[in-house]
């Protein structure tokens, strides 16, 4: 018989696999072992956070947070935006986010249409605008706190603008309207320790404006007050980098409960609120932007009851489901092709410097029949950045498809057949690369060559770097038309970038008729001034195709029946209005 | 006398020869850290635009004026070469510093303390899945080699293989957790849970997805070995001894058909970790794998560099430590070499 031998390689090789196993489960372990079982507490890497919870604040709201517990998931609103790894500073978009737009305050009250509403404001009791726009004046509520039960003071409300000009995560519009403070220019290039144009007298605040900041009410209802104490040693170029943000104190009617980042955070109802105390906690899912891979899992689980999305499919997969509803919303959000109008870096004149060429491109497009493919008509052909409304004067052309009318004009224009397009676009979703194969087929059938390519990584300067010379050029971008998308708080950000010379006008060479239309809808705060001049600079638009309007896309805001009473009204859910969530009643 | 002098000196040389091995073969570590940590850098350099880009909306960016993107430049370091970055941060790692989150100013470590043991959670799950159902049907299948059986099982493998892991996840989570509602939708955890037992429930579909879809090429792998195993002499040998066929299957054949079987499942985990960002995603799993993801996508250096490091400090390490003690226990490896 043969003995039954393990040969002494056999041996080392297997003592070599289990040693290689060994230490591959050595390291496992200790890794795992560096955290602990379950995660961490909460937060409390914040200064703010810990001090907050050591407040009156902190221990009211301990006791919601039991009451919670107690309760399992009635009380609760589930929302989503949760942050992943920090809060988003308020200042850049105010209210894309669920926590932005109830942990903070601001000064004045918008309506569902962000008109700011007149009379009693947020934090402000009252203010008061001259009839010329030169001065605003607000007079804070009395008592009034932060998370923390501090006072919120009017000169924090001055440190507020002042910090927030030198930060680099400001809003446009409130940028505008702070840069038309007198003397925000000398504050800013550092010869000033203040801008001379805010006074502060006790509770009242006086801003005195340079030149007319035809946004400056509004401004005042989406700019949220942060406390002065926490922040005034960031640098404020990073101050979305600051610890502030991992766990924020702000003077909304919710404050920062516990944070799970990028697992869950909970927002619990602040005593202090002077409108009142909600009687629910808000539960935040984490979501990156405004893109929520888990939509539509969490709304069927029951774990959505206030979210909005853009996405079609998102509410083509929600339809139906009991307990939820979906309202559309229509916002200001226009996508459009950029048109390159400066002549080329080599000399070459545009393709599209010819109005006529614009125009061929407009009625060569069906973009009914487009939307209805794509959008599954959720979406509606524009004809104007402003979207359909009473900012939109009547009467505009519509560019119905006509493709012997492209082809016409084509020829008036003297095209060139073998002229092939330059297009970019910078979203990377299938319904892009769909609209961009579609627009290159409509178009190929008048004739009209294009290349559609992806462009990634520096956007700012591919897309937006103005040229040297607003006035002849040559562009500073290398592409004829960009896909692009056009979210807009106020109309004056829709169209301010194509005067001559503005910072991220990369494709409209300086025409002082469109400077005169713009100039004019900045000259006056009057409302219905503005509006005039409005309609004034949509009918050159509509003429000229400076830009060319595509689509509106709306947003669709859900909500489920465990909301019983309250939301009365529906706004843009990306921006602040007078919502009322404190008053909501939850189930 | 003169034999045991012999070997005492042998020993001794080898000795000496041995240590020396070892420092050298510690040592080598260092270099290729270096190397593969420059790589690393350079390719992220490589990468369209900077940090910069990835901070802001690029919009805000390009309204940003010519000295407020100089600042955030010098404040985030970009305005440095890149070889002067690359030892900056080389510098700040030897000295304990492992930097910032460029997205949130948090301290890297505290990021990785966080991220690190939920991934590790899931990750060492599904290795416990796969490994023991992959060995199990994987030997099953190769003591019935041509069965019904055993066909039936590698049609399943197949099928395993080619289904992509979100589509595996998102019927579990049609399944169990809408229509069945036995399980939570995603997360890892929620206010109420207070302890490791009150999650498991979380753990249960992602670490059975991925554990699952790693289990077929477990089960094809032990299926070989354990043939392989089979056409082996002392299993012949212990047949011919009469012993019952159970023990020798079981005894002599899968016990080592599963060595080489197992090795490979621990050499998985590296890849684990970093692979499980999909898993992640579709279970809201707050682990590394996203983190990882996001990191790399918007160019977040110090958190890019860190956890890269650390996956190859695991892997190298490995490797250096099994060639040492396979050294210290084989005399016939060249310890000059």
């Amino acid at each position: 018989m043969r003995p039954f031998i393990i040969h002494k390689e056999d041996m080392v090789m297997k003592l070599k696999k289990v040693l290689s196993l060994g230490l591959a489960l050595a390291m496992t372990v200790s890794l795992a072992a560096c955290g602990s079982g379950n995660p961490p507490p909460a937060n409390t890497g914040s200064a703010a956070g810990s001090e907050a919870a050591g407040s009156a604040g902190g221990d009211a709201a301990g006791e919601v947070s039991g009451e919670t517990a107690a309760a399992g998931e009635s009380g609760v609103l589930y929302s989503n935006g949760g942050p992943t790894e920090f809060f988003e500073t308020p200042w850049l978009n105010p209210g894309t986010y669920m926590y932005n737009k109830a942990l903070y305050g601001h000064l004045l009250f918008a309506d569902e249409n962000l008109a700011p509403i007149s009379g009693e404001g947020d934090l402000a009791q009252s203010y008061e605008m001259s009839e010329d726009g030169t001065t605003l004046s607000f007079t804070l509520r009395d008592g009034i706190t932060w998370h923390d039960g501090d006072p919120i003071t009017a000169e924090e409300v001055q440190w507020n603008i002042e910090y927030a000009l030198k930060t680099t995560v400001l809003n446009s519009v409130f940028r505008s309207t702070f840069e038309a403070i007198e003397g925000a220019a000398s504050y800013v290039d550092g010869s000033a320790e203040h801008i001379s144009g805010i006074a502060v007298d006790g509770n009242n605040i006086t801003l005195t404006f340079e030149k007319v900041a035809p946004d400056a009410l509004l401004t005042f209802t989406q700019f949220a007050l942060l406390p002065q104490k926490h922040l005034k040693d960031t640098d404020p170029i990073s101050l979305q980098q600051a610890k502030y943000f991992q766990s924020p104190i702000g003077s909304g009617p919710f404050m920062v409960g516990e944070v799970q980042m990028n697992n869950y955070t909970i927002l619990k109802p602040f005593e202090g609120y002077y409108g009142g105390t909600p009687t629910f906690t808000i539960h935040l899912n984490p979501s990156a932007g405004d893109s929520d891979a888990n939509f539509v899992t969490n709304a069927k689980a029951g774990k959505l009851d206030y979210a909005y999305t853009k996405n079609i499919a998102d509410v083509k997969a929600l339809e139906g489901t009991p307990g939820l509803t979906i309202d559309t919303v229509n916002v200001r959000y226009t996508r459009l092709l950029y048109l390159n109008k400066f002549n080329k870096q080599d000399g070459s004149a545009a393709p599209l410097a010819d109005p006529k060429v614009r125009q061929a491109i407009a009625y060569a497009l069906d973009m009914q029949s487009i939307l209805d493919g794509i959008f599954e008509g959720a979406a509606l052909p524009a004809n104007s950045l402003t979207p359909d409304g009473a900012d939109k004067i009547d009467g505009l052309n519509n560019y119905d498809y006509d493709p012997e009318k492209a082809r016409a004009l084509l020829a008036e224009a003297n095209w060139d057949p073998n002229t092939e397009l330059d297009v970019v676009y910078y979203y990377t979703d299938q319904m892009t690369q769909d609209l961009m194969a579609i627009i290159q087929q409509y178009l190929s059938e008048v004739g009209i060559k294009m290349n559609a390519r992806l462009v990634e990584g520096d956007l700012a300067t591919i897309l937006w770097k103005a040229p040297e010379d607003p006035v002849n050029g040559p562009s500073a971008v290398d592409w004829d038309m960009c896909y692009a998308a056009n979210a807009a708080l106020s109309l004056h950000e829709y169209y301010d970038r194509y005067a001559t010379g503005y910072s991220i006008n990369s494709h409209t060479p300086s025409d002082p008729k469109l400077d005169e239309l713009i100039a004019a809808t900045n000259a006056s705060v009057d409302a219905e001034v503005q509006k005039k001049a409005f309609f004034e600079l949509q009918k050159y638009e509509n003429e000229t195709l400076f830009e060319l309007p595509l689509y509106y896309q709306p947003i669709f805001l859900l909500h489920s029946d465990k909301i019983e009473s309250g939301m009365d009204k529906i706004g843009n859910p990306q921006f602040n209005y007078n919502w009322n969530i404190q008053n909501w009643k939850i189930k | 006398m003169l034999k045991r002098s012999f070997a005492a000196s042998f020993g001794f040389l080898r000795g000496e020869k041995m240590a020396k091995y070892t420092v050298k073969k510690i040592l080598g570590i260092i270099p290729m850290l270096l190397i593969i940590t420059f790589i690393i850098y350079w390719l992220l350099d490589l990468t369209p635009g900077d940090p910069i880009s990835y901070l802001m909306d690029p919009e805000a960016l390009a309204r940003l004026s010519e000295s407020q993107v100089a600042a955030l430049r010098a404040q985030y370091g970009l305005d440095d070469p890149f070889f002067i970055r690359y030892f900056k941060w080389l510098g700040r790692l030897l000295q304990g510093d492992f930097g910032f989150s460029s997205a949130s100013g948090v301290p890297v470590i505290q990021i990785m303390a966080e991220r690190l043991p939920a991934t590790l959670e899931l990750a060492v799950a599904a290795l416990c899945i796969s490994t023991i159902l992959g060995s199990v049907l994987g030997v099953l299948g190769a003591i019935n080699k041509g069965s019904i059986g055993d066909n039936v099982l590698t049609v399943a493998g197949m099928i395993g293989v080619s289904i992509p892991q979100f589509f595996f996840g998102v019927c579990a989570i049609l399944i169990f957790a809408l229509h069945l509602e036995w399980l939570p939708v995603g997360g890892r955890t929620d206010p109420e849970v207070v302890n490791f037992v009150g999650r498991i429930k979380y753990m249960i579909m992602p670490a059975l997805v991925l554990g699952i879809s790693m289990t077929a090429g477990v089960m094809r792998y032990a299926r070989s070995s354990m043939l392989d195993t089979m056409n082996k002499d002392y299993i012949k040998t212990a047949r011919s001894k009469g012993l019952p066929e159970w023990r020798v299957n079981l005894v002599h054949g899968f016990r080592v058909s599963l060595t080489p079987v197992i090795v490979l499942v621990g050499f998985r985990l590296p890849t684990l970790i970093a692979g499980s960002v999909v898993i992640e995603t579709v279970f809201q799993w707050p682990g590394i794998g996203s983190a990882f993801n996001s990191a790399v996508r918007s160019q977040n250096y110090n958190l890019v560099m860190m956890l890269a490091l650390l996956f190859v400090f695991m892997t190298l390490f490995a490797s250096t430590l099994v060639d040492i003690l396979t050294a210290a226990l084989d005399p016939r490896v060249k310890l000059n070499g």
